[in-house]
Protein backbone atom coordinates (compact mmCIF):
# COMPACT_ATOMS: atom_id res chain seq x y z
CA UNK A 1 0.00 0.00 0.00
CA UNK A 2 1.27 3.36 -0.87
CA UNK A 3 -0.26 6.55 -0.93
CA UNK A 4 2.00 9.89 -1.61
CA UNK A 5 1.37 13.21 0.26
CA UNK A 6 0.36 14.40 -3.09
CA UNK A 7 -1.76 17.78 -3.57
CA UNK A 8 -5.15 17.36 -6.34
CA UNK A 9 -5.36 20.55 -7.38
CA UNK A 10 -7.39 21.15 -10.33
CA UNK A 11 -6.19 23.02 -13.23
CA UNK A 12 -7.45 24.56 -16.87
CA UNK A 13 -5.19 22.17 -18.42
CA UNK A 14 -4.44 18.85 -17.80
CA UNK A 15 -1.07 18.48 -19.69
CA UNK A 16 0.09 22.12 -17.77
CA UNK A 17 -1.77 20.99 -14.74
CA UNK A 18 -0.22 17.40 -14.48
CA UNK A 19 3.13 18.95 -15.08
CA UNK A 20 2.63 22.01 -12.69
CA UNK A 21 1.67 19.22 -9.93
CA UNK A 22 4.16 17.10 -10.06
CA UNK A 23 6.94 19.53 -9.96
CA UNK A 24 4.85 21.24 -7.01
CA UNK A 25 5.59 17.76 -5.11
CA UNK A 26 8.96 17.77 -5.63
CA UNK A 27 9.09 21.33 -3.75
CA UNK A 28 8.95 23.38 -7.05
CA UNK A 29 6.45 25.77 -7.03
CA UNK A 30 5.41 26.85 -10.36
CA UNK A 31 2.03 27.98 -11.36
CA UNK A 32 0.15 26.24 -13.99
CA UNK A 33 0.05 29.48 -16.59
CA UNK A 34 3.66 29.19 -15.80
CA UNK A 35 3.97 25.75 -17.31
CA UNK A 36 1.89 26.28 -20.09
CA UNK A 37 3.84 29.41 -21.32
CA UNK A 38 7.61 28.32 -20.38
CA UNK A 39 5.99 24.87 -22.46
CA UNK A 40 4.87 27.43 -25.44
CA UNK A 41 1.81 25.44 -25.30
CA UNK A 42 -0.01 27.77 -26.97
CA UNK A 43 -0.48 27.40 -31.14
CA UNK A 44 -2.95 26.87 -33.73
CA UNK A 45 -3.38 24.69 -36.57
CA UNK A 46 -5.93 23.59 -39.21
CA UNK A 47 -6.08 21.06 -41.04
CA UNK A 48 -9.08 19.66 -42.96
CA UNK A 49 -7.06 16.73 -44.76
CA UNK A 50 -6.97 14.78 -41.20
CA UNK A 51 -10.57 14.05 -40.08
CA UNK A 52 -11.44 13.47 -36.51
CA UNK A 53 -14.93 12.27 -36.01
CA UNK A 54 -15.90 13.19 -38.91
CA UNK A 55 -15.03 16.71 -39.19
CA UNK A 56 -11.56 18.47 -40.21
CA UNK A 57 -8.75 18.72 -36.94
CA UNK A 58 -8.69 22.30 -35.73
CA UNK A 59 -5.82 22.44 -32.89
CA UNK A 60 -5.78 25.53 -30.35
CA UNK A 61 -2.42 24.04 -28.40
CA UNK A 62 0.63 22.25 -29.31
CA UNK A 63 1.12 18.30 -29.72
CA UNK A 64 0.70 16.70 -26.38
CA UNK A 65 3.87 15.92 -24.34
CA UNK A 66 5.46 18.92 -25.65
CA UNK A 67 4.64 20.94 -22.47
CA UNK A 68 5.87 19.07 -20.10
CA UNK A 69 9.00 17.76 -22.01
CA UNK A 70 10.00 21.31 -23.08
CA UNK A 71 9.00 23.16 -19.57
CA UNK A 72 11.24 20.44 -17.75
CA UNK A 73 13.81 20.74 -20.77
CA UNK A 74 14.38 24.28 -20.52
CA UNK A 75 14.30 24.56 -16.02
CA UNK A 76 17.20 21.52 -16.08
CA UNK A 77 15.34 19.30 -14.65
CA UNK A 78 15.66 15.99 -15.30
CA UNK A 79 12.47 13.44 -16.00
CA UNK A 80 11.94 9.82 -17.31
CA UNK A 81 9.95 8.85 -20.07
CA UNK A 82 8.92 5.11 -21.43
CA UNK A 83 6.47 3.95 -23.63
CA UNK A 84 5.85 0.39 -23.97
CA UNK A 85 4.33 -2.32 -26.34
CA UNK A 86 3.69 -4.64 -23.71
CA UNK A 87 0.78 -3.56 -21.28
CA UNK A 88 1.93 -6.13 -18.32
CA UNK A 89 5.06 -4.63 -18.21
CA UNK A 90 3.91 -1.38 -18.51
CA UNK A 91 1.88 -1.82 -15.12
CA UNK A 92 5.07 -3.36 -13.52
CA UNK A 93 7.19 -0.33 -13.91
CA UNK A 94 4.35 2.09 -12.98
CA UNK A 95 4.51 -0.06 -9.82
CA UNK A 96 8.23 -0.02 -9.54
CA UNK A 97 8.63 3.60 -9.64
CA UNK A 98 5.41 4.23 -6.91
CA UNK A 99 7.40 2.10 -4.90
CA UNK A 100 10.42 4.71 -5.02
CA UNK A 101 7.95 7.07 -3.81
CA UNK A 102 7.14 9.12 -6.75
CA UNK A 103 4.07 10.29 -8.44
CA UNK A 104 3.86 9.43 -11.86
CA UNK A 105 2.34 10.91 -14.80
CA UNK A 106 0.35 9.02 -17.70
CA UNK A 107 -1.13 9.63 -21.06
CA UNK A 108 -4.14 7.82 -21.32
CA UNK A 109 -7.24 7.77 -23.62
CA UNK A 110 -10.85 9.15 -22.09
CA UNK A 111 -13.41 6.45 -23.72
CA UNK A 112 -12.84 4.06 -21.51
CA UNK A 113 -12.23 6.06 -18.26
CA UNK A 114 -14.34 5.05 -15.54
CA UNK A 115 -14.28 7.81 -13.27
CA UNK A 116 -14.61 10.84 -16.34
CA UNK A 117 -17.87 12.99 -16.57
CA UNK A 118 -19.87 10.50 -19.29
CA UNK A 119 -20.52 14.08 -21.55
CA UNK A 120 -16.62 13.78 -22.19
CA UNK A 121 -16.08 10.18 -22.82
CA UNK A 122 -15.43 10.11 -26.53
CA UNK A 123 -12.23 8.82 -28.11
CA UNK A 124 -9.71 11.14 -27.12
CA UNK A 125 -6.16 10.05 -26.57
CA UNK A 126 -4.46 12.73 -25.44
CA UNK A 127 -5.50 12.78 -21.59
CA UNK A 128 -3.05 12.75 -18.49
CA UNK A 129 -3.52 12.46 -14.99
CA UNK A 130 -1.14 11.59 -12.42
CA UNK A 131 -0.78 7.87 -10.11
CA UNK A 132 -0.17 8.61 -6.61
CA UNK A 133 -0.37 5.55 -4.90
CA UNK A 134 -2.22 2.26 -4.94
CA UNK A 135 -4.50 1.02 -2.09
CA UNK A 136 -6.60 -2.18 -1.91
CA UNK A 137 -5.55 -3.42 -5.20
CA UNK A 138 -6.45 0.07 -6.65
CA UNK A 139 -4.71 2.65 -7.89
CA UNK A 140 -5.13 6.69 -6.40
CA UNK A 141 -5.14 9.17 -9.32
CA UNK A 142 -5.29 12.69 -9.12
CA UNK A 143 -7.12 14.22 -12.87
CA UNK A 144 -7.07 17.93 -12.78
CA UNK A 145 -10.69 17.65 -14.74
CA UNK A 146 -12.16 16.07 -11.82
CA UNK A 147 -12.87 17.66 -8.54
CA UNK A 148 -12.13 15.12 -6.43
CA UNK A 149 -9.66 12.76 -5.84
CA UNK A 150 -10.31 9.22 -7.65
CA UNK A 151 -9.33 5.59 -7.92
CA UNK A 152 -8.87 3.00 -10.70
CA UNK A 153 -8.32 -1.00 -11.19
CA UNK A 154 -5.95 -2.27 -12.85
CA UNK A 155 -7.75 -3.78 -15.38
CA UNK A 156 -9.48 -0.31 -16.52
CA UNK A 157 -5.99 1.77 -16.33
CA UNK A 158 -4.00 -1.14 -18.20
CA UNK A 159 -6.91 -0.35 -20.81
CA UNK A 160 -6.82 3.35 -20.93
CA UNK A 161 -3.34 3.65 -21.30
CA UNK A 162 -3.38 1.23 -24.44
CA UNK A 163 -6.06 2.86 -26.00
CA UNK A 164 -6.04 2.72 -29.76
CA UNK A 165 -6.69 5.14 -32.63
CA UNK A 166 -5.24 8.57 -33.05
CA UNK A 167 -2.52 9.53 -30.58
CA UNK A 168 -2.26 6.52 -29.12
CA UNK A 169 -0.82 6.92 -25.52
CA UNK A 170 0.79 3.23 -25.72
CA UNK A 171 1.67 3.14 -22.45
CA UNK A 172 3.08 6.40 -22.45
CA UNK A 173 4.27 7.28 -18.52
CA UNK A 174 6.87 10.34 -17.33
CA UNK A 175 8.04 11.82 -14.35
CA UNK A 176 10.44 14.11 -12.56
CA UNK A 177 13.34 12.46 -11.51
CA UNK A 178 15.13 15.11 -10.02
CA UNK A 179 14.15 19.15 -9.55
CA UNK A 180 16.67 21.71 -8.42
CA UNK A 181 14.99 24.12 -5.33
CA UNK A 182 15.16 26.77 -7.41
CA UNK A 183 15.36 27.45 -10.46
CA UNK A 184 15.48 30.92 -12.95
CA UNK A 185 12.92 31.33 -14.84
CA UNK A 186 13.43 34.06 -16.66
CA UNK A 187 15.71 32.82 -19.75
CA UNK A 188 13.03 29.95 -19.78
CA UNK A 189 10.37 32.78 -20.39
CA UNK A 190 11.99 34.04 -23.02
CA UNK A 191 12.58 31.09 -24.77
CA UNK A 192 8.93 29.71 -24.24
CA UNK A 193 7.36 33.50 -25.60
CA UNK A 194 9.70 33.30 -28.47
CA UNK A 195 8.95 30.06 -29.46
CA UNK A 196 5.33 30.67 -29.26
CA UNK A 197 5.60 34.16 -31.07
CA UNK A 198 7.22 32.25 -33.53
CA UNK A 199 4.89 29.34 -34.08
CA UNK A 200 1.95 31.69 -34.10
CA UNK A 201 3.37 34.54 -36.61
CA UNK A 202 6.74 33.27 -37.93
CA UNK A 203 6.01 30.11 -39.87
CA UNK A 204 5.63 30.29 -43.77
CA UNK A 205 2.88 28.14 -43.65
CA UNK A 206 -0.62 28.80 -44.61
CA UNK A 207 -2.67 26.43 -42.24
CA UNK A 208 -0.64 27.28 -38.98
CA UNK A 209 -0.47 30.62 -36.89
CA UNK A 210 -2.31 33.45 -37.53
CA UNK A 211 -2.68 32.38 -40.47
CA UNK A 212 -4.12 29.32 -40.16
CA UNK A 213 -7.22 31.34 -38.40
CA UNK A 214 -7.14 33.41 -41.42
CA UNK A 215 -7.68 30.83 -43.77
CA UNK A 216 -10.35 28.84 -41.54
CA UNK A 217 -12.56 32.16 -41.57
CA UNK A 218 -12.22 32.19 -45.43
CA UNK A 219 -13.29 28.81 -45.16
CA UNK A 220 -15.99 29.02 -43.07
CA UNK A 221 -17.99 31.45 -44.70
CA UNK A 222 -18.30 28.80 -47.53
CA UNK A 223 -19.43 25.98 -45.67
CA UNK A 224 -23.23 26.54 -45.56
CA UNK A 225 -23.15 26.67 -49.09
CA UNK A 226 -20.62 23.60 -49.89
CA UNK A 227 -21.92 21.49 -47.19
CA UNK A 228 -25.09 22.23 -46.50
CA UNK A 229 -26.78 23.72 -42.80
CA UNK A 230 -26.28 20.19 -41.26
CA UNK A 231 -22.77 19.57 -42.06
CA UNK A 232 -21.66 23.18 -41.68
CA UNK A 233 -23.46 23.28 -38.02
CA UNK A 234 -21.30 20.38 -36.99
CA UNK A 235 -18.25 21.40 -38.37
CA UNK A 236 -18.54 24.50 -36.85
CA UNK A 237 -19.43 22.68 -33.41
CA UNK A 238 -16.52 20.88 -33.85
CA UNK A 239 -14.19 23.56 -34.61
CA UNK A 240 -15.72 24.97 -30.61
CA UNK A 241 -15.47 21.53 -29.46
CA UNK A 242 -11.83 21.63 -29.66
CA UNK A 243 -11.92 25.60 -28.68
CA UNK A 244 -13.87 25.18 -25.34
CA UNK A 245 -14.38 21.88 -24.50
CA UNK A 246 -12.70 20.50 -21.41
CA UNK A 247 -9.09 21.16 -20.85
CA UNK A 248 -8.67 24.13 -22.90
CA UNK A 249 -9.01 26.52 -19.50
CA UNK A 250 -11.60 27.93 -22.05
CA UNK A 251 -11.25 30.53 -25.36
CA UNK A 252 -8.70 27.70 -27.10
CA UNK A 253 -6.06 28.59 -23.97
CA UNK A 254 -5.78 32.19 -24.84
CA UNK A 255 -7.44 33.22 -21.37
CA UNK A 256 -4.44 30.98 -19.68
CA UNK A 257 -1.78 32.48 -21.61
CA UNK A 258 -2.90 35.70 -20.96
CA UNK A 259 -2.52 34.96 -17.05
CA UNK A 260 0.71 33.72 -18.05
CA UNK A 261 2.07 37.06 -19.66
CA UNK A 262 0.80 38.60 -16.88
CA UNK A 263 3.06 36.48 -14.51
CA UNK A 264 5.68 36.55 -17.15
CA UNK A 265 5.40 40.46 -16.86
CA UNK A 266 5.89 40.59 -13.34
CA UNK A 267 9.23 38.30 -13.05
CA UNK A 268 10.98 39.81 -15.69
CA UNK A 269 9.36 42.97 -14.76
CA UNK A 270 8.60 44.12 -17.94
CA UNK A 271 5.74 46.25 -17.67
CA UNK A 272 5.36 46.24 -21.55
CA UNK A 273 4.66 42.51 -21.17
CA UNK A 274 1.55 42.95 -19.32
CA UNK A 275 0.17 45.27 -21.68
CA UNK A 276 0.10 42.80 -23.76
CA UNK A 277 -1.49 40.27 -21.08
CA UNK A 278 -4.36 42.72 -21.44
CA UNK A 279 -4.80 42.46 -24.66
CA UNK A 280 -4.46 38.93 -24.82
CA UNK A 281 -7.16 38.82 -22.59
CA UNK A 282 -9.70 40.74 -25.25
CA UNK A 283 -8.61 38.49 -27.54
CA UNK A 284 -9.39 35.96 -25.31
CA UNK A 285 -13.44 37.60 -24.71
CA UNK A 286 -13.63 38.00 -28.53
CA UNK A 287 -12.60 34.16 -28.94
CA UNK A 288 -15.40 33.34 -26.34
CA UNK A 289 -17.89 35.68 -28.16
CA UNK A 290 -17.18 33.70 -31.54
CA UNK A 291 -17.62 30.62 -29.57
CA UNK A 292 -21.10 31.85 -27.94
CA UNK A 293 -22.67 32.87 -31.28
CA UNK A 294 -21.35 29.96 -32.81
CA UNK A 295 -23.34 27.90 -30.62
CA UNK A 296 -26.38 30.02 -30.69
CA UNK A 297 -25.87 28.77 -34.83
CA UNK A 298 -25.21 24.75 -33.70
CA UNK A 299 -28.62 25.55 -31.82
CA UNK A 300 -30.61 26.58 -34.85
CA UNK A 301 -31.17 29.83 -32.89
CA UNK A 302 -28.75 32.26 -34.57
CA UNK A 303 -30.73 35.95 -35.82
CA UNK A 304 -30.01 36.21 -39.49
CA UNK A 305 -26.93 39.07 -38.61
CA UNK A 306 -25.17 36.01 -36.87
CA UNK A 307 -24.35 34.20 -39.77
CA UNK A 308 -21.63 32.02 -40.93
CA UNK A 309 -20.29 35.26 -42.48
CA UNK A 310 -20.13 36.82 -39.59
CA UNK A 311 -17.99 34.26 -37.53
CA UNK A 312 -15.69 34.31 -39.99
CA UNK A 313 -15.44 38.17 -39.65
CA UNK A 314 -14.84 37.68 -35.74
CA UNK A 315 -12.48 34.98 -36.72
CA UNK A 316 -10.30 37.71 -39.04
CA UNK A 317 -10.69 39.62 -36.07
CA UNK A 318 -8.90 37.24 -33.98
CA UNK A 319 -6.12 36.83 -36.07
CA UNK A 320 -5.68 40.55 -36.40
CA UNK A 321 -5.34 40.69 -32.50
CA UNK A 322 -2.81 37.76 -32.50
CA UNK A 323 -1.00 38.77 -35.09
CA UNK A 324 -0.06 42.25 -33.49
CA UNK A 325 -0.21 40.53 -30.17
CA UNK A 326 2.94 38.13 -31.49
CA UNK A 327 4.44 40.61 -33.66
CA UNK A 328 5.37 42.80 -30.68
CA UNK A 329 6.22 39.39 -28.25
CA UNK A 330 8.35 38.48 -31.42
CA UNK A 331 10.59 41.27 -30.12
CA UNK A 332 11.01 40.43 -26.30
CA UNK A 333 14.54 40.21 -25.27
CA UNK B 1 -20.28 38.54 -20.95
CA UNK B 2 -22.93 37.01 -22.99
CA UNK B 3 -22.48 33.05 -21.23
CA UNK B 4 -23.95 34.69 -17.99
CA UNK B 5 -27.29 34.50 -19.95
CA UNK B 6 -29.74 31.96 -17.50
CA UNK B 7 -29.96 29.36 -19.56
CA UNK B 8 -30.79 25.71 -18.83
CA UNK B 9 -27.40 23.81 -18.13
CA UNK B 10 -27.73 20.19 -19.82
CA UNK B 11 -24.82 18.45 -17.69
CA UNK B 12 -24.10 18.88 -13.86
CA UNK B 13 -21.48 15.92 -13.56
CA UNK B 14 -18.62 17.24 -12.31
CA UNK B 15 -17.01 20.96 -11.85
CA UNK B 16 -14.18 22.61 -13.87
CA UNK B 17 -11.80 25.49 -13.59
CA UNK B 18 -12.20 27.94 -15.94
CA UNK B 19 -10.00 31.22 -16.41
CA UNK B 20 -11.53 34.17 -17.58
CA UNK B 21 -10.46 38.19 -18.24
CA UNK B 22 -11.93 41.39 -17.22
CA UNK B 23 -10.22 44.31 -17.79
CA UNK B 24 -10.92 45.84 -14.58
CA UNK B 25 -10.37 42.53 -12.50
CA UNK B 26 -7.30 41.23 -14.78
CA UNK B 27 -7.52 37.57 -15.01
CA UNK B 28 -9.45 35.53 -12.62
CA UNK B 29 -10.27 31.53 -11.81
CA UNK B 30 -13.36 29.97 -11.06
CA UNK B 31 -14.61 26.30 -10.23
CA UNK B 32 -18.16 25.74 -11.85
CA UNK B 33 -20.08 23.86 -14.11
CA UNK B 34 -19.14 24.20 -17.95
CA UNK B 35 -20.92 27.50 -19.60
CA UNK B 36 -24.67 26.84 -21.06
CA UNK B 37 -23.57 27.68 -24.40
CA UNK B 38 -20.45 25.19 -24.51
CA UNK B 39 -23.15 22.51 -23.14
CA UNK B 40 -25.25 22.80 -26.26
CA UNK B 41 -22.01 22.24 -28.57
CA UNK B 42 -20.91 19.46 -26.27
CA UNK B 43 -24.75 17.91 -26.68
CA UNK B 44 -24.56 18.85 -30.79
CA UNK B 45 -21.75 16.23 -30.65
CA UNK B 46 -23.97 13.41 -28.66
CA UNK B 47 -26.71 14.42 -30.80
CA UNK B 48 -24.69 13.44 -34.16
CA UNK B 49 -23.77 10.07 -32.75
CA UNK B 50 -27.16 9.24 -32.13
CA UNK B 51 -28.66 10.20 -35.25
CA UNK B 52 -25.69 8.42 -36.67
CA UNK B 53 -26.61 5.69 -34.93
CA UNK B 54 -30.19 5.76 -36.08
CA UNK B 55 -29.29 5.35 -39.96
CA UNK B 56 -27.14 2.38 -39.18
CA UNK B 57 -30.04 0.50 -37.41
CA UNK B 58 -32.12 1.26 -40.26
CA UNK B 59 -29.72 -0.17 -42.73
CA UNK B 60 -29.53 -3.13 -40.31
CA UNK B 61 -33.21 -3.70 -40.40
CA UNK B 62 -33.20 -3.43 -44.13
CA UNK B 63 -30.81 -6.19 -44.11
CA UNK B 64 -27.94 -3.92 -45.79
CA UNK B 65 -25.34 -4.57 -42.39
CA UNK B 66 -24.57 -6.48 -39.92
CA UNK B 67 -24.94 -5.94 -35.85
CA UNK B 68 -20.98 -5.46 -36.36
CA UNK B 69 -21.92 -2.23 -37.75
CA UNK B 70 -24.15 -1.21 -35.07
CA UNK B 71 -21.57 -1.51 -32.38
CA UNK B 72 -19.00 0.09 -33.85
CA UNK B 73 -20.83 2.93 -34.41
CA UNK B 74 -22.71 2.74 -30.95
CA UNK B 75 -19.11 2.96 -29.30
CA UNK B 76 -17.97 5.78 -32.08
CA UNK B 77 -15.33 3.74 -33.93
CA UNK B 78 -13.85 3.43 -37.59
CA UNK B 79 -12.43 0.42 -39.48
CA UNK B 80 -9.26 1.91 -38.14
CA UNK B 81 -9.85 2.09 -34.55
CA UNK B 82 -11.70 -1.49 -34.60
CA UNK B 83 -8.97 -2.68 -36.44
CA UNK B 84 -6.52 -1.90 -34.11
CA UNK B 85 -8.76 -2.98 -31.21
CA UNK B 86 -9.61 -6.43 -32.13
CA UNK B 87 -6.22 -7.12 -34.57
CA UNK B 88 -8.79 -7.96 -37.44
CA UNK B 89 -7.51 -6.52 -40.81
CA UNK B 90 -9.82 -3.83 -42.21
CA UNK B 91 -11.20 -5.74 -45.06
CA UNK B 92 -11.91 -8.63 -43.02
CA UNK B 93 -13.90 -6.16 -40.90
CA UNK B 94 -15.54 -5.13 -43.79
CA UNK B 95 -16.79 -8.52 -44.52
CA UNK B 96 -18.13 -9.22 -41.12
CA UNK B 97 -20.13 -5.97 -41.92
CA UNK B 98 -22.50 -8.36 -44.16
CA UNK B 99 -24.83 -9.47 -42.66
CA UNK B 100 -24.50 -13.16 -44.60
CA UNK B 101 -20.92 -13.30 -43.54
CA UNK B 102 -21.79 -12.07 -39.97
CA UNK B 103 -24.07 -15.35 -39.69
CA UNK B 104 -21.35 -17.48 -40.45
CA UNK B 105 -19.06 -16.39 -37.96
CA UNK B 106 -17.32 -19.13 -36.06
CA UNK B 107 -17.74 -18.30 -31.84
CA UNK B 108 -13.58 -17.67 -31.57
CA UNK B 109 -14.71 -14.66 -33.63
CA UNK B 110 -17.18 -13.49 -32.38
CA UNK B 111 -15.88 -13.48 -28.79
CA UNK B 112 -13.39 -10.76 -30.16
CA UNK B 113 -16.11 -8.50 -30.67
CA UNK B 114 -17.85 -9.26 -27.58
CA UNK B 115 -14.75 -8.27 -25.57
CA UNK B 116 -13.70 -5.18 -27.72
CA UNK B 117 -17.27 -3.70 -27.41
CA UNK B 118 -17.85 -5.39 -23.47
CA UNK B 119 -21.21 -7.16 -24.39
CA UNK B 120 -22.40 -10.49 -24.32
CA UNK B 121 -22.66 -12.82 -27.76
CA UNK B 122 -26.61 -12.44 -27.48
CA UNK B 123 -26.02 -8.72 -27.19
CA UNK B 124 -24.30 -8.84 -30.31
CA UNK B 125 -26.45 -10.75 -32.26
CA UNK B 126 -29.69 -9.18 -31.30
CA UNK B 127 -28.75 -5.45 -30.92
CA UNK B 128 -31.39 -3.41 -29.20
CA UNK B 129 -31.55 -1.06 -32.76
CA UNK B 130 -33.19 2.63 -32.54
Amino acid sequence: MIELNYEHRQAGHCESGVTSNMLNYHKLSISEPMVFGIGAGLFFSYLPFLKMQHAPVTSFRVWPGMIFDRTTKVLGIKTKIYRFKNPIKSMNKLDEVLAQGLPVGLQVGTYHLPFFPPEYRMHYNMHNMVVYGKKNDRYLISDTVVEERVDISYEDLMRVRFAKGTFAPRGRMYYPLAVPSTVDLKPAIIKGIRKTANNMVGVPFPLIGTKGIRYLANQMRKWPEKLGEEKASYYLGQVLRMEEEIGTAGAGFRFIYGAFLDEAGIVLKQDWIREVALEMGEAANHWRKFSYLGSRNCKKRAKPEESYDMLGDMLMECAGKEEKIFRRLARIR
Amino acid sequence: MPNKEQEELIYRNNRELHYSFDPQKGYTRKVDYQYAGNQIIIQQGWDVVESRLKDVSEKIRQGKLSPVAFYMEKNQMELPMLSDYTGFMRWRIKRHLKPGVFSRLKPGTLSKYTSVFDISVNELLNPQLI
